[in-house]
């Protein structure tokens, strides 16, 4: 390849200058010995001419007087002319007068005019005229000889072959040097070229040498390089910027399937976990009731089956009802209402509901509020109760000896007096606490603060989480503090979402309240509208044990019917339950029409809570509460304590519109 | 003519290698060349223009005191014919008492031989104020103010001249002639 190149552009200018040099030195050398010859030749003539005239003229009296010495002393200059060999004078007759040099032999006898050429030999006669007549009296016989003209032209055209060969030597060397100046340029871009080829390393450069189209044609070259490095290198980042997106996508779908693997995992631990739960109770729910009838069982062996077929129950639809929230939540449907609630009455029932238990413990139960605290606030009041009971019960199930109090207080939005504010509750108990690794796996689903926990105090360990999601959802959440063996404080808070005028402020501090032991007042009268013969006859037992009187209506109507005639006779009832679902007429219908025809009085719908907006269906229909199917008793007894004397019109003062 | 001149000079050629001569002989050998060499002269020599009443009036040579010269001239003076148009006039004049015959001052070329003992300063100044060209054998003829003077160089016949003379009458000897003459060192 190099002697391709090579050939391709310095041999070819090497012959190019060559041959110009050659073909210009050859047509100069040539041309100037023809002009030279031809000039010589015709300077020879002239001159030739010229001597003979003057000769001739000069040679006139000599020849006229025939004085052969004058005549030779006239011819004797003719030494100094490279070119005469020898002269005559003839005179008139032909006879020879003078010869020079003397003794060169010359003819005796005038030869004839004219000029002749023999070789280099040229032999010239002329006339020798009279001066006055101008008649030929004598002639004058020339002879020359080129040769030595020759020869200077043969010295000349040798010693222009020496110059056009060291003209040849001098442009070869030039031509070399000078071709160097243009190849150079052109071997280095060839060269940076070939090395950039080879190596694909974009940073190198062509060397500049001289100026000039190559000094251009280099300079677009190394141009060329910077634009190619220049894209090579942003597609070079290109490429490092999407490695880097690609990584991190990778990285990121990593973590999305470890997410996803861990939530599969969480879903599968979660079933197997309900699985257990669910299965443990109703296997001792199912066990005892075969017990149960076994007739050949003792009366104290009964007893205890019916007790543990009773806290197993309880236990399972704690769980299911757990279940079913966490399910909500999780999936984000748990609907969360705002309406004006009193946090004050909510706190009351909760105490209410759960007196029994810490009565049953020997616990001293107390409500204490802190500071002003409005009277209504807009929170979902079902969800705020599930929360403070969840609470308060676990407080309870933990604490043997002490109490367990609910302190209450109120911040408001610390640069808005009517905005938002939080409502704080703190549930403090003297229970067994908690270590700090205990409070770290708190809140997470399943996960009691020990394994042996739930089979001491039992519970799906799901009331926290609900707890503190439920608090979430309504605009705050739960925190804990705890010292083993000291006792916890659960702090609840909650937003109050935004006050108006309407909603003053309760200044005074209230003072610990203690509630009344959780039964009804003797002779309550109570209305119970279920048309399923089994809840009819459970929750009448249920109420008249806790000492009401218990009027029953097969349906709504009949129910209606009941309700209207008591209350035109004076003697309305205090508390009527209404079962939502019954033929004839339902619970809905009844509530409207009692509502239409101004009953005053509370309502409590049962309701088996199955579907979304259960409870908002009831509300609008006029109920005042509802108790949720299958029925607890405590729960169903401090609602009904709760509502007992209050009046529904008062009641439905409160009732705000959700903003 | 060239037969008659070409034997003319053979005669001369000849009698000069066989003869012994005598000084007399060697005169009379001589006649004829210097006829023919006066004859000659003219055309070497430029007179005034006011010398010739016409461009083909004669050219006058006078010959004083020599008759064999004279009849030679005349001979030579025919084979030449003249000096371009004019034709050849040869007159015979005997050597007056005074030294100079004022008949001189028509001839162009005057002869004087050395035996006529004409007084060459006379001579020389009649030559002057008529522009006559004067030719002698007599000796230091030249020397003595005349124009051109016939000596015998090496038993040759050469010619002495004075273009000094020659110009104070106004004529003008041209320089192949004077080439041909004899150089006194």
């Amino acid at each position: 390849m190099s002697h391709r190149r090579s050939q391709s552009i310095r041999a070819r200018l090497f012959a190019i200058s060559l041959f110009a040099t050659g073909v210009a030195v050859l047509l100069a050398g040539g041309a100037l010995c023809l002009y030279e010859l031809q000039d010589q030749r015709a300077g020879f003539e002239q001159s030739l001419r010229v001597r003979s005239a003057v000769l001739g003229a000069t040679l006139v009296a000599a020849v006229e007087f025939e004085d052969s010495s004058v005549a030779l002393d006239i011819l004797r200059p003719l030494e100094s002319d490279p070119y005469v060999v020898f002269a005559a004078a003839y005179t008139a007759d032909g006879r020879r007068l003078a010869t020079f040099p003397e003794g060169a032999t010359a003819p005796d006898v005038a030869p004839e005019l004219g000029t002749r050429e023999e070789g280099s030999v040229i032999t010239d006669v002329s006339a020798i005229d009279d001066q006055v007549s101008r008649l030929p009296i004598g002639r004058l016989l020339l002879v020359s000889d080129l040769g030595p003209m020759y020869d200077a032209l043969e010295r000349r055209l040798l010693t222009m072959a020496g110059i056009l060969f060291l003209s040849l030597v001098i442009a070869t060397y030039l031509g070399t040097r000078l071709q160097e100046r243009i190849t150079q340029p052109i071997h280095e871009l060839v060269r940076a070229a070939g090395a950039i080829q080879e190596s694909q390393d974009f940073s190198a450069r062509a060397t500049r040498m001289g100026g000039g189209e190559l000094g251009v044609l280099t300079d677009a070259f190394n141009d060329m390089l910077d634009r190619i490095e220049k894209s090579n290198l942003e597609l070079r980042a290109h490429r490092d910027v999407l490695e880097h997106k690609v990584r991190e996508r990778t990285y990121e779908l990593e973590l999305a399937l470890d997410r996803a693997e861990s939530a599969n995992r969480a879903k599968t631990d979660f079933l197997a976990n309900m699985s257990h739960e669910i299965r443990t109770p109703m296997t001792a729910i199912m066990g005892y009731a075969e017990l149960l009838l076994d007739r050949d069982q003792s009366e104290e062996e009964r007893r205890n089956a019916s007790e543990t077929i009773d806290r197993n129950s309880k236990h399972l639809l704690t769980i299911i009802n757990d279940i079913l929230d966490i399910s909500k939540i999780e999936a984000g449907q748990m609907s969360i209402e705002r309406i004006a609630a009193s946090p004050g009455a909510i706190v009351e029932e909760v105490v209410n509901l759960l007196q029994q238990r810490a009565d049953e413990k020997g616990l001293d139960l107390a409500v204490e509020e802190r500071g002003a605290a409005p009277d209504r606030i807009l929170t979902d009041p079902t969800r705020l109760r599930q929360i403070l009971l969840n609470l308060t019960g676990n407080a309870i199930k933990f604490t043997e000896r002490g109490s367990v109090r609910l302190v209450t207080d109120f911040r408001l939005a610390p640069d808005d007096p009517q905005g938002e504010g939080t409502l704080v509750v703190q549930i403090i108990d003297t229970g067994i606490g908690l270590t700090p690794d205990e409070l770290g796996r708190l809140f997470r689903p399943f996960h009691q603060a020990d394994e042996t926990v739930t089979r001491e105090f039992g519970g799906t360990g799901l009331g926290l989480v609900i707890s503190r999601r439920l608090a979430e959802l309504l605009g705050g959440g739960v925190e804990v503090e705890s010292e083993k063996g000291r006792g916890s404080t659960f702090t609840v808070f909650v937003s109050t979402g935004r006050l108006d005028d309407a909603a003053s402020l309760t200044a005074t501090p209230q003072k610990v309240v203690h509630r009344p032991r959780g039964c009804l007042e003797e002779g309550t009268k109570l209305l119970l509208v279920e048309d399923g013969p089994d809840n009819q006859r459970l929750i009448q037992f249920v109420l008249q044990k806790a000492g009401a009187q218990v009027d029953v209506a097969a349906n709504g109507q009949l129910g209606l019917d009941a309700a209207l005639a008591a209350w035109e006779e004076g003697a309305p009832y205090e508390v009527i339950l209404m079962d939502m679902q019954m033929p004839v007429l339902d619970g809905y219908s009844a509530t409207r029409q009692l509502r239409e025809a101004g009953y005053p009085y509370p309502i409590v719908a049962l309701t088996a809570h199955a579907f979304e907006g259960d409870d908002e269906r009831c509300r609008e229909a006029g109920c005042d509460d509802y108790a949720t199917k299958p029925i607890d008793r405590t729960d169903l007894t401090a609602k009904i304590a709760f509502w007992k004397g209050h009046h529904a019109v008062t009641e439905a003062k409160w009732r705000l519109e959700p903003q | 003519m060239d037969g008659l001149r070409k034997l003319t000079i053979a005669v001369f050629a000849v009698s000069a290698v066989l003869l012994p001569l005598e000084a007399s002989d060697r005169e009379t050998r001589l006649i004829p060349v210097r006829a023919e060499m006066l004859t000659r002269f003219p055309k070497y020599v430029e007179w005034p223009k006011a010398r010739f009443a016409k461009d083909d009036s004669p050219f006058v040579i006078g010959v004083v005191g020599d008759q064999p010269l004279y009849d030679a001239v005349v001979a030579a003076a025919k084979q030449q014919k003249g000096v371009g148009k004019h034709p050849f006039s040869v007159q015979f004049f005997d050597p007056p008492k005074d030294h100079v015959d004022p008949k001189w001052k028509d001839c162009h070329l005057l002869y004087v031989a050395q035996s006529a003992k004409i007084d060459t300063k006379k001579l020389s100044e009649f030559a002057k104020k008529h522009h006559v060209l004067t030719v002698s054998d007599a000796d230091k003829f030249v020397q003595n103010g005349g124009c051109m003077e016939f000596v015998i160089v090496r038993r040759k016949l050469r010619f002495r001249a004075s273009a000094e003379t020659a110009k104070d009458s106004e004529l003008k000897l041209s320089s192949n002639l004077l080439r041909m003459a004899v150089k006194d060192e």
